[in-house]
């Protein structure tokens, strides 16, 4: 394939994404409102998969197997977290304009602007290599697709050639997406959705490839895996733990879990580009799901490279070698382009995210603070600032070329990469400790960045010069001037560690020490206390507002901020800001400390919160606020706001209990009517019987010449009735007493079941015997040991076996009664041969008084509490009860009980199956 | 609807009263069963809702003696069935229940039963509730008749 | 707040968990071949997939009250 038509390809791939990104700023279509979906969102994110993941992450994986998952197991971990912590970090950036995270940092402790300024040196210097590492990739994918040659050792003027153009188009795109135009708040929705798109791109040309791979070269995963186990040094990566993988793995991790938002490319899209902070719910899952997805064929590639290509393949190149050796230009293509989008999204965010810093941080303060220019005078900045950050990523872009011819060829894509991380890391402790801890004051995180950062220059960035020769080697070997305990890879002696390992272990273990230790012996300047206690969340900004005691003339204000922003644009910011005051702003002159703030803001969203202070400060009396007077602002507010909070979990703990209270009395209500239905349903049962009594009573006594049949007959009623009655008074103290005792048998001694068996089969003999009906006993378990009351026990038997002789047909009725053991459970049932119980019903016959008309012929002998009662016996046994369909249409009643645990069972075997108390 | 041909303005007096016991209670059932036939009524008895009303409709009797609680279809139900029918005018019905609150009562005359005797009861109560009723049958009138319709009708709304 | 801070409670559980299950010294207990595949991998990547599943459903299905709540704390 000629280099002019990849070119020519390549050069229309990324005018179509400028062209997406100029209808998305330009339409007011659908395609506009693309940025308001989380999916955009999440897709625009995974800028963090710059062409390291791309070609370096088959590179390393081909080497040394799964090493390189730590720096996708990272972000992961982070997005748990994101309720927690990226979305208190979104929060705070959002309310406090923060454009950047050297603006973030910055306006935490006390609107530093010379903290700023070092994060941003910090950054620029931390992603130089890292932008130099995109170029080398897009150049040397360029060249060997259109050479052939895939090995390290390329030709240098045209390797150069490739890289230098390839900075310039890239430049020149990221002027195009990343600073057309000055808007408030630094939204740039355009880029988003093109960087969106390229990570579409992206995924889909590595899984092209990766299928390609499985399934074209080999026949699936299984097949190029075994092929692979054949291979004695890729066996060696299935079996062995590689020297790494332990705090290697970890540091990776940390350190990739920090880069997620330490990154200015993370931030600037996780944060500044954010239209709706509900999104990262939806990024949580669905971005370590993007991670998860481009990684999953990187291992299969990166071994099927290994056994098919030549040895001295460059490993980053494997991606866009393997489809291209096996006589598929088309997919090398593709695979190219996708290694194109992940540089080109990558470089164009991180050179917007830097110039923007650049200019808000560094240029543009400097710049105010130089009355001779009178700038603050002059009317229309817009130009200036635009022209300031084209600048900015023309120096970046620059230094990165600069820094890949210096160094390129010394270190893999992965190496450089993960140099940077280190860099950016040493942004987390300030950032962390600045969102979570009111104590940090500004020369802590002063103190805690420079060290961390020195430290990163001594064991990271020195380093990789001298091994490129710029410096001399022995100050690797031996340490500067032959001291051993400063060899920049062996720092205090601490040998035996990978040098990133190595060098975020001891740059982020200073900065936190010092960050904390600085913060600790220090004392915080009033107004830095207030930011403090904002950033922070216990102060509301309205609040810290007075702390400052500002004030100042709106038109001043005003006439300052259009500038910026434009007349009409400030003007109806102001005028909802007034409106939210209740403030009419047509009349309002003086300028009180929150409108001073308000303007503040408006103008740290274009500028920086840095510049803006520079700005606002030359147009605002400040009063000099005693700092006695401070303390007891503070002490006032924190005291009102902690009060409001106590009120706030005091009613709602209110709300709660009389949730509960609603609850508890729905409950009651329930009881209660179940009450009722029983008092009115054992009404009925006691007037039942009665009438019959004395209907026929009455009967005898006034018709005395009855013939002696029928006086016979009405006699042999009133007994059967009285006996009814009596019985169910008997079943209703039963009732009574099991209900009283709670949910547990009154007695709790080992009882054998089978014995219950044959004693209840006993009782009931003479019943059977009168209704005519057989009763079989089929006793399996024996000894069934159980824990309980036997005489409950006896009763249930006995209330089933009353059942299944009322309701068998007399003469033909068969009963079986049978105990077997199920597992750990012991499963009494009775069957019948009778009418059965509906489907319908068999949950309902175990309830008070139900009685089952439809299947009974005529009224049932007991008073329908027989199987209420043996329900509540087996429920406090802890077991369970319930009634199946018999085979030929009767009904089965089973009853199930936990058996005895051995040792008990064996006790009451040993005391010869007579039931003492355990 | 089988009309009997002796249902005329006087045919009827000279007539056996027929009266059908409604009653899931056998014991019950055969106390009034006694009761009735001592009167020298037509006695026929049933154990449930349904039988109730296919007996009702096979031959309307003169007087029902309804027990409320029983399976299928209990007494209130039967009693509404029965007065939206103009056809069972003639049917007087004496709910029986073992319920016995006064509440109960109220919704018994308001669906338009004729009396009402709660369990247990003596048997002159029974005796005498059921000649009442039949006298109030015999000594009616048509004007009251049509008089007494709507006013079953709005307690029943 | 309860449901806030269960919802919170979780995720945070949740990133303990996959801290711990994809991190040395538990992954390299994982080793040598399961079908021909490597074993580490297809651990990794298992529960990578689970936690990610895991994280989806909780915070998916953690709306409701206390998101409104959320949404409302924001406007302020």
């Amino acid at each position: 394939m000629s280099q002019p038509t990849i070119v020519v390809v390549a050069i229309a791939y990324l005018l179509l994404l400028f062209a997406i990104a100029w209808a998305v700023e330009h339409s007011s279509g659908r395609i506009s409102r693309l940025t308001g979906s989380s999916i955009v969102y999440t897709l625009s994110l995974a800028v963090y998969c710059s062409s390291w993941t791309f070609n370096g992450g088959v590179g390393k994986a081909s080497q040394t197997g799964l090493d390189f998952l730590p720096i996708y197991l990272g972000p992961t971990l982070v997005f748990c977290l994101a309720p927690l912590l990226l979305r208190r970090m979104l929060r705070i950036s959002q309310a406090n304009r923060v454009t950047s995270i050297s603006d973030l940092i910055g306006s935490r402790f006390g609107k530093s602007a010379s903290l700023a300024a070092l994060v941003t040196l910090i950054a620029v210097i931390g992603l130089v290599p890292y932008i130099a590492l995109q170029l080398k990739s897009i150049s040397s994918g360029l060249i060997a697709l259109s050479s052939g040659v895939m090995t390290h050792s390329l030709a240098g003027s045209i390797m150069l050639d490739g890289a230098f153009w390839s900075a310039i188009v890239l430049t020149i795109f990221a002027m195009l997406f990343g600073s057309r135009s000055i808007r408030p708040g630094e939204h740039h929705p355009g880029m988003v959705v093109a960087v969106a798109a390229e990570s579409i791109l992206k995924l889909v040309s590595l899984t092209a490839i990766g299928l390609f791979v499985v399934y074209g070269l080999y026949g699936g995963f299984g097949d190029l895996f075994t092929e692979a186990g054949k291979v004695p040094e890729i066996r060696m990566i299935f079996d062995q733990i590689p020297a790494g993988y332990g705090y290697n793995w970890i540091s990776m991790t940390v350190l990739a879990a920090l880069a997620v938002f330490c990154l200015p490319r993370q931030f600037q899209v996780m944060v500044v580009e954010n239209v709706d902070d509900r999104h990262l719910n939806r990024a949580a899952w669905l971005f370590p799901l993007y991670l998860l997805l481009i990684n999953l064929f990187v291992l299969p590639i990166a071994f099927a490279g290994r056994m098919m290509l030549p040895e001295d393949t460059d490993p980053d190149n494997l991606v866009l070698a393997l489809p291209y050796a096996t006589g598929h230009p088309m997919l090398a293509l593709i695979a190219f382009l996708g290694g194109l989008s992940a540089a080109a999204s990558m470089v164009v965010v991180e050179t917007t995210a830097l110039s923007l810093m650049v200019c808000n941080d560094v240029v543009m303060p400097a710049l105010l603070r130089v009355r001779r220019l009178g700038l603050s005078s002059r009317s229309d900045l817009t130009r200036l600032l635009l022209w300031i950050r084209r600048a900015a990523m023309v120096v970046i872009m620059a230094l990165g070329y600069m820094y890949m011819r210096h160094d390129s060829a010394q270190f893999a894509l992965v190496s450089i990469g993960l140099m940077s991380f280190v860099a950016v890391a040493q942004f987390a402790p300030a950032i962390l400790c600045g969102i979570y801890w009111r104590g940090a004051t500004q020369a802590g995180a002063f103190a805690g960045i420079t060290s961390g950062f020195l430290i990163w220059c001594y064991t990271m960035l020195l380093p990789s010069f001298a091994r490129s020769g710029a410096l001399d080697i022995n100050f690797l070997v031996d340490g500067p001037f032959g001291i051993a305990l400063l060899k920049p890879y062996a720092l205090f002696g601490l040998a035996g560690l990978d040098p990133v390992t190595h060098s975020a272990f001891w740059s982020l273990l200073i900065n936190t020490a010092m960050l904390v230790a600085v913060s600790l012996a220090g004392r915080q300047h009033p107004v830095e206390r207030a930011r403090a206690a904002m950033f922070v969340g216990a102060v509301e900004s309205g609040e810290a507002a007075q702390i400052w005691r500002r004030t100042a003339l709106v038109p001043d204000l005003m006439s300052l901020t259009a500038r910026f922003i434009g007349r009409e644009k400030a003007a109806a910011a102001y005028a909802g800001f007034a409106r939210s005051r209740g403030v009419d702003p047509a009349t309002a002159v003086q300028a009180d400390a929150e409108t001073v703030l308000f303007y503040e803001r408006l103008l740290a969203g274009v500028i920086g919160a840095a510049s803006a202070r520079v700005l606002v400060g030359a147009i605002v009396e400040e009063e000099p606020l005693g700092v006695d007077e401070m303390m007891r602002i503070l002490d006032e507010t924190s005291r009102l706001i902690e009060a409001n909070r106590q009120l706030e979990e005091k009613s709602q703990e209110l709300e709660a209990a009389t949730g509960e209270l609603k609850e508890a009395n729905s409950r009651l209500q329930v009881l209660d009517r179940l009450k009722d239905d029983f008092v009115v349903t054992v009404n009925h049962e006691l007037r039942t019987p009665l009438a019959s009594i004395r209907a026929f009573s009455e009967i005898l006594r006034d018709h005395p010449h009855l013939p002696d049949e029928e006086r016979l007959e009405f006699l042999r009623i009133v007994v059967t009735e009285s006996e009814r009655l009596t019985r169910l008074i008997n079943q209703l103290l039963d009732l009574s007493k099991i209900e009283a005792t709670g949910s547990m048998p009154a007695q709790r001694a080992p009882v054998d079941l089978a014995q219950v068996v044959r004693e209840s089969a006993a009782a009931v003999q003479q019943v059977f015997a009168r209704s005519r009906v057989e009763l079989r006993i089929e006793v399996e378990a024996d000894p069934a040991v159980v824990i309980g009351d036997r005489d409950r026990l006896v009763q249930v038997v006995i209330n089933l076996l009353g059942n299944a002789a009322k309701f068998s047909p007399p003469g033909s009725g068969r009963a079986v009664l049978a105990l077997r053991r199920t597992g750990r459970d012991l499963e009494l049932s009775v069957a019948d041969n009778g009418p059965g119980i509906r489907a319908e019903d068999r949950e309902v016959v175990f309830e008070r008084f139900r009685q089952l008309g439809d299947t009974m012929n005529d009224k049932p002998q007991g008073a329908g509490l027989g199987l209420a009662i043996s329900h509540r016996i087996v429920t406090q046994h802890g077991g369970r009860i319930w009634v199946e369909g018999a085979e030929h249409g009767g009904a089965v009643f089973k009853v199930r009980l936990a058996a005895a645990p051995r040792s008990r069972a064996r006790a009451a075997e040993r005391a010869g199956g007579s039931y003492l108390p355990a | 609807m089988p009309q009997r041909p002796e249902d005329g303005p006087h045919g009827r007096i000279y007539m056996a009263t027929s009266v059908l016991i409604a009653d899931d209670d056998p014991s019950i059932s055969r106390a009034l069963s006694f009761l009735m036939q001592r009167e020298g009524h037509e006695v026929r008895t049933v154990t449930d809702g349904e039988q109730a009303l296919a007996a009702i409709e096979m031959q309307p009797p003169d007087v029902v003696l309804l027990d409320i609680m029983m399976p299928k279809g209990n007494g209130y139900e039967i009693c509404r069935t029965l007065r939206a029918n103009p056809s069972y005018d003639g049917v007087r019905i004496v709910m029986l229940t073992a319920k016995g609150g006064e509440a109960d009562q109220r919704v018994g005359m308001a669906l338009g039963a004729d009396a009402y005797i709660s369990k247990p009861f003596a048997i002159g109560e029974v005796v005498s509730c059921v000649k009442d009723v039949l006298a109030r049958r015999r000594g009616r009138t048509a004007p009251p008749e049509r008089a007494r319709r709507p006013k079953a009708g709005a307690a029943n709304a | 707040m309860l449901r806030r801070t269960a919802r919170r409670d979780r995720m945070i559980g949740l990133f303990a968990a996959g801290a711990v299950l994809l991190n040395p010294p538990i992954l390299n207990l994982v080793g040598g071949t399961v079908f021909g595949w490597p074993a580490r991998y297809l651990y990794f990547f298992l529960a990578w997939a689970v936690l990610i599943a895991a994280v989806a459903v909780v915070s998916e299905r953690g709306g409701g009250p206390a998101d409104e709540r959320d949404r409302d704390g924001q406007r302020r």
